[in-house]
């Protein structure tokens, strides 16, 4: 017993002793951070970026004025404050002192208003010219103010400016680098560009001058793996540090693993997966035979047992964590009630009805939930024909409308309603706009114009929700699921976060490496 | 020569071909395999223990049990039952693809190796310029601009292998079209296109019965590798190639998911290489391809 | 020779000329925008419009073919519409990663074909020629991707003992060369032994034999030239088609080749890539193609070309 007790009273010295140690561990610096994606960066010039693998690697590289913090809300970064007129068209940011490009010159405003006139210039051929298109002036009335001016007030101005056509750029390096400035990127951000071998590996180092203080790591080196389980095997060796692209196959395993269960981190992302139906195409054109489809599909068992549970059941077109997302319960899973509608359109039992053509793009992924579809489509009497296509050839056909049954997933390019319910719903944006769906509601149009220029808000937030709630009963699109995004790491990796767009906004100047 | 002596050489020369394939071992195993495989695709209705379509959540990615001999697959179909409807479409690849590249290759390498001439340097250009053309490309762009499916891969397929077929098939008939017995032919006043039909190309039959029975495997390759690359055939037909593009996911925990369809990849292509082996030692054992 | 080499290189000209023109109808036919797919899922009209013009890419198709086939007789790849980076620099990088890879496949082909090939030869019908045969044949109908991840989820994964994929030293090259040697390997154990087989029986080999020259040397000097040239037309269109990348083994073992860039191109409709791509792969091939002509030469004195 007294030794009992001895044994006792050293494991709770040890306890004590311990404890304020670890629990004050202070960060460290040096290392490096490896990670992985799935295809070469198309290019790092901030005015060309279009996809999140590009904006993953050029986000270390170039700042913004403005960026989402891990719960979305918008945070400085050179920017240092800002003000908007009362009319809400004259934003007006006071930029930081000090902060430098990696070529030593300090960032001003006359830089943002040369970023910014860049992308708006069509010789620069930039693909997001048309996020440019609400301004109507920008200014730099002295060295650290730059000012904007939109032709109309805009709900989501902010929400729109972490996004990477809208980082700021050094007018010498552009200009001598010419169009290899998006292999040879220069910028003021936490890391600085210094290789990149094509298809292989790209390499950044700490920007020692960064002006919030350098990143702990030393390196990031960013390896280019096209294949999901190939890199999940390298992750599982310790090859690489994180890892975004976890296969729904590899996830079981993986959370039932004690190694890596608590370092999988999941958030919900802004997105929606779903199924478009052609409104202007008979048979689709009639609500009944669409409302039909979507109650006849099983999203849970697509959620369970296809994605094993790495997606949320969606139960409306916004997915939670958008400003204007309402709760709503789930879509039902009603062959029943599927069955009725049939009949109430006309075709009972599906007697009449032609075989509809359900479209998607090659992925295993898109296959296996477009095959589940199928079949529980058959159950209520519609027969479904699946067409696979090539990315490129599968765009052009939704966008000329020439599909019937379309799979797509909408992931915010910012965080506001708009991003949903105007671009894809709006009929103004029928075809590659966004609108796929061919759709067309005069009420929505109305309410998703109108609230565009409203100053965010609860005002705001209800027109959002009327028009959502008229779009769910109109049912140009059966929503399947909301996204969760997440990310692998390995037990030594510390104060890895990322922000509910995506593991690709993780703020890797804040890791450090407990090893 | 008269008509008869014709016919009874050559029954004699398919009886001693037949009588040089039975002797050898390997070339009969190739056969039993394709005639099995032959049978196993006319009689899946019968042989598979299950609806290849049915789907059934509850029974997700099951290992090899009595239930299901080689499993499930992650929508709870029974993968034995996949694997024997996924034999009709190997065997259709096999057969029509190569079918096509064939009747394609003979009709054109006959014709430039018999007129000879600006037509024999415009095909000889022709097979140049299949021969260096990424084969790849050639068929994404015939299965995207057509629509991918099962038809457009035969054709892709078949517009492509041709190309050796027909090399083959031109070399033959230039030494042929030197014989005596095509110049008797001439002499006679046959017309170009019977001398080709019943003079030259019975006297090809060998060689071109050994590159069909190889390029048929070889077509059954490629369609497991457009699978793979998602431009064979559509879902959810199940074919071989597609089924382990599937697997490929489960690699790491369902390991047999995609060892049975590669498997059975392996043992088509393998009795068809027997096959076209044995045959052309039966039929030529001077032949060298 | 030279006057042959100069020949054959002409005769290069209307092939690749032809090729040109095939890819570039065949771009231009297949569904899908090159600026469209940049945009992602979802594109502004305007923008798209406003990028198609400056690129010229709405001009006529007889004025965009010339303008592309003048900037290529002046060496001018132009730039892939996706990254923006000329096209040749972008092959030329790929290029010592595909040259490596296709050279240590060959490698591993050569030596372990030509190895089983003559043992089998020498020992017909013993039960080593059987297994051989039997495995090598395996070899030609096993998927190449089905063998890729297999290595490399035994040896990388679970074993250890190489890297699981990407580009580096020689330990790198091990996985991706085997997977891809396996197929061709089969074929040279085949052919070799067929060609051996061939060569033993003929006369000038029973002539060597009655002159009491040894056995093996017999075998080693005499079969194994005629086999050579067997082999070296394997090696030759093997090589040729390794060079133009090998899309699978690249994708899995994230292998920095022209396959890769390639495939990409044509997913991506990058006209000046596909088309920079197809004419390397052109090239390559016909080089191949003559070089194996001309060691025919060196390897048999039979063969002379005027």
């Amino acid at each position: 017993m007294k030794r009992f007790l001895g044994v006792l009273l050293v494991l709770s010295l040890l306890v004590v002793l311990f404890q304020p140690i670890s629990i004050g561990a202070t960060k460290k610096y040096g290392g490096v951070l490896r990670t992985a994606v799935t295809s070469d960066p198309p290019t790092l010039d901030p005015a060309q970026i279009t996809d999140t693998t590009s904006d993953m690697v050029a986000r270390q590289i170039f700042d913004g004025l403005v960026d989402y913090d891990e719960n979305l809300k918008i945070v400085p970064v050179i920017a240092r404050n800002w003000s908007i007129s009362k009319d809400g068209k004259v934003y007006t940011f006071n930029l930081r002192q000090g902060v430098k490009f990696h070529n030593g010159r300090e960032v001003t405003a006359e830089d943002f208003v040369y970023s910014w006139k860049r992308v708006m210039d069509p010789a620069t051929k930039s693909k997001r010219a048309n996020f440019m298109e609400d301004i109507a002036k920008v200014e730099a009335p002295s060295k650290y103010v730059f000012r904007v001016t939109l032709k109309e007030p805009r709900g989501y101005f902010l929400q729109m400016l972490p996004y990477s056509c809208f980082w700021v750029v050094p007018k010498e390096e552009v200009e001598r680098l010419g169009p290899d400035f998006g292999s040879k990127p220069v910028g003021s951000g936490p890391f600085k560009f210094v290789s990149w071998t094509h298809d292989d590996k790209v390499i950044l180092e700490a920007n020692k001058d960064y002006f919030a203080g350098r990143p702990y790591v030393d390196r990031l080196e960013i390896r280019i793996i096209p294949d999901e389980t190939v890199a999940i095997m390298e992750f599982e060796k310790g090859n690489l540090d994180w890892y975004e692209n976890v296969p729904p196959s590899e996830l079981d395993r993986l959370k039932s693993d004690p190694k890596w269960k608590d370092n999988i981190i999941e958030k919900p992302e802004l997105g929606t997966y779903y199924i478009g139906m052609n409104c202007q195409k008979p048979p689709l054109n009639n609500k009944l035979v669409r409302q039909a489809i979507s109650y006849a599909i099983n999203r849970e068992q697509i959620v369970k047992v296809i994605m094993r549970g790495s997606a949320m059941v969606a139960t409306g077109i916004l997915p939670p964590g958008i400003p204007g997302y309402s709760k709503r319960p789930p879509i039902p899973y009603d062959p029943e009630k599927a069955r009725r509608l049939l009949k109430q359109a006309g075709y009972p039992d599906g007697k009449g009805l032609p075989t509809l053509e359900l479209a998607f793009n090659k992925s295993a992924t898109h296959q296996r939930i477009c095959e589940a579809i199928q079949s529980d489509l058959k159950k209520v009497g519609i027969n479904v024909e699946l067409v696979q296509m090539d990315w490129a050839q599968y765009l052009e056909k939704v966008d000329r409308g020439e599909t019937q049954l379309f799979r797509l997933g909408w992931i915010a390019d910012y965080p506001d309603a708009d991003n949903f319910l105007w671009v894809l719903f709006n009929s103004k944006n029928w075809g590659p706009g966004g609108n796929g769906a061919y759709y067309k509601n005069p009420i929505v149009d109305e309410l998703t114009d109108k609230a565009k220029t409203m100053v965010p808000g609860a005002a705001r937030n209800s027109l959002y929700k009327r028009a959502e709630a008229i779009i769910l009963e109109d049912a140009p699109w059966a929503p399947i699921y909301f996204y969760i995004s997440r990310a692998i790491k390995q037990p030594y990796v510390m104060d890895f976060d990322f922000s509910g767009m995506g593991p690709f906004t993780a703020k890797l100047e804040k890791v450090w490496l407990d090893k | 020569m008269n008509k008869e002596s014709v016919i009874i050489e050559s029954t004699s020369y398919w009886k001693d071909a037949f009588r040089r394939l039975k002797k050898n071992k390997l070339a009969m195993v190739g056969l039993y395999i394709i005639i099995g495989l032959i049978l196993v695709a006319i009689f899946a209705p019968w042989l598979a223990p299950y609806d290849p379509y049915e789907v059934s959540y509850e029974e997700y990615l099951q290992p090899p049990s009595l239930k299901h001999p080689l499993g499930t697959d992650e929508f709870g179909r029974d993968i034995l039952s996949r694997i024997i409807y996924g034999s009709r479409i190997s065997l259709e690849v096999g057969i029509i693809a190569e079918g096509i590249a064939t009747v394609v290759g003979v009709l054109l390498g006959s014709i430039s190796g018999y007129y000879g001439g600006w037509v024999d340097h415009l095909i000889v250009e022709l097979t140049n310029i299949v021969f260096a053309f990424p084969f790849l490309l050639f068929v994404i762009a015939i299965v995207v601009s057509l629509g991918p499916s099962l038809s457009n891969v035969f054709l892709a397929v078949g517009a492509l292998n041709w190309a050796g077929t027909a090399r083959l098939i031109r070399g033959q008939v230039l030494s042929l079209k030197e014989s005596e017995y095509v110049e008797a032919a001439r002499a006679l006043g046959a017309s170009n296109i019977r001398i080709i039909f019943r003079h030259i190309l019975p006297n090809c039959i060998a060689p071109i019965i050994v590159s069909a029975t190889l390029g048929m495997g070889g077509a059954i390759m490629i369609e497991s590798s457009l699978s793979f690359l998602g431009l064979g055939a559509q879902p959810p037909t199940p074919s071989w190639g597609s089924m382990i593009d599937y697997a490929k996911d489960f690699l790491r925990t369902n390991l047999w998911y995609s060892f049975f369809p590669g498997l059975a990849i392996m043992i088509t292509v393998f009795g068809f290489n027997l096959l076209g082996d044995g045959l052309r030692d039966a039929l030529d054992p001077r032949l060298k391809i | 020779m030279t006057n042959y080499i100069i020949r054959r290189l002409l005769l290069t000209i209307p092939t690749l000329i032809g090729i040109i023109t095939i890819t570039f109808l065949l771009m231009y036919v297949v569904p899908g925008d090159p600026i469209r797919i940049l945009m992602g899922q979802r594109g502004d009209p305007a923008t798209i419009a406003m990028i198609r013009k400056q690129m010229g890419l709405d001009d006529p198709l007889p004025v965009q073919y010339i303008r592309f086939l003048t900037n290529v007789l002046k060496g001018d790849f132009g730039r892939s519409y996706a990254t923006n980076r000329p096209v040749l620099s972008e092959i030329l990088t790929r290029f010592p990663a595909t040259l490596k890879l296709a050279l240590a496949s060959m490698l591993v082909a050569s030596v372990i074909g030509l190895s089983a090939g003559i043992i089998s030869a020498t020992r017909q019908y013993s039960f080593f020629d059987y297994s051989s045969m039997v495995v090598a044949l395996m070899g030609v109908s096993a998927p190449v991707f089905w063998v890729g991840l297999l290595l490399m989820w035994l040896f990388g994964y679970t074993l250890g003992w190489l890297p699981i994929s990407g580009y580096g030293d020689i330990s790198y090259l091990i996985l991706p060369a085997i997977t891809l040697g396996i197929r061709p390997a089969a074929y040279i154990a085949r052919m070799t032994r067929s060609s051996f087989l061939e060569v033993l029986r003929q006369d000038y080999i029973r002539t060597a034999r009655a002159k009491g020259l040894p056995e093996k040397r017999v075998i080693y000097i005499h079969a194994m030239r005629n086999t050579l040239i067997t082999v070296v037309t394997i090696l030759g269109m093997e090589l040729a088609s390794l060079l133009s990348g090998a899309v699978l083994t690249e994708t899995i073992f994230a292998w920095p080749g022209i396959g890769r860039l390639s495939v990409d191109a044509i997913i991506k409709r990058d006209h000046p890539m596909v088309q920079g791509t197809v004419l390397f792969t052109a090239i390559i091939f016909i080089f191949a193609n003559l070089i194996v002509d001309i060691s025919y030469a060196f390897l048999d004195p039979r063969i002379r070309y005027e």
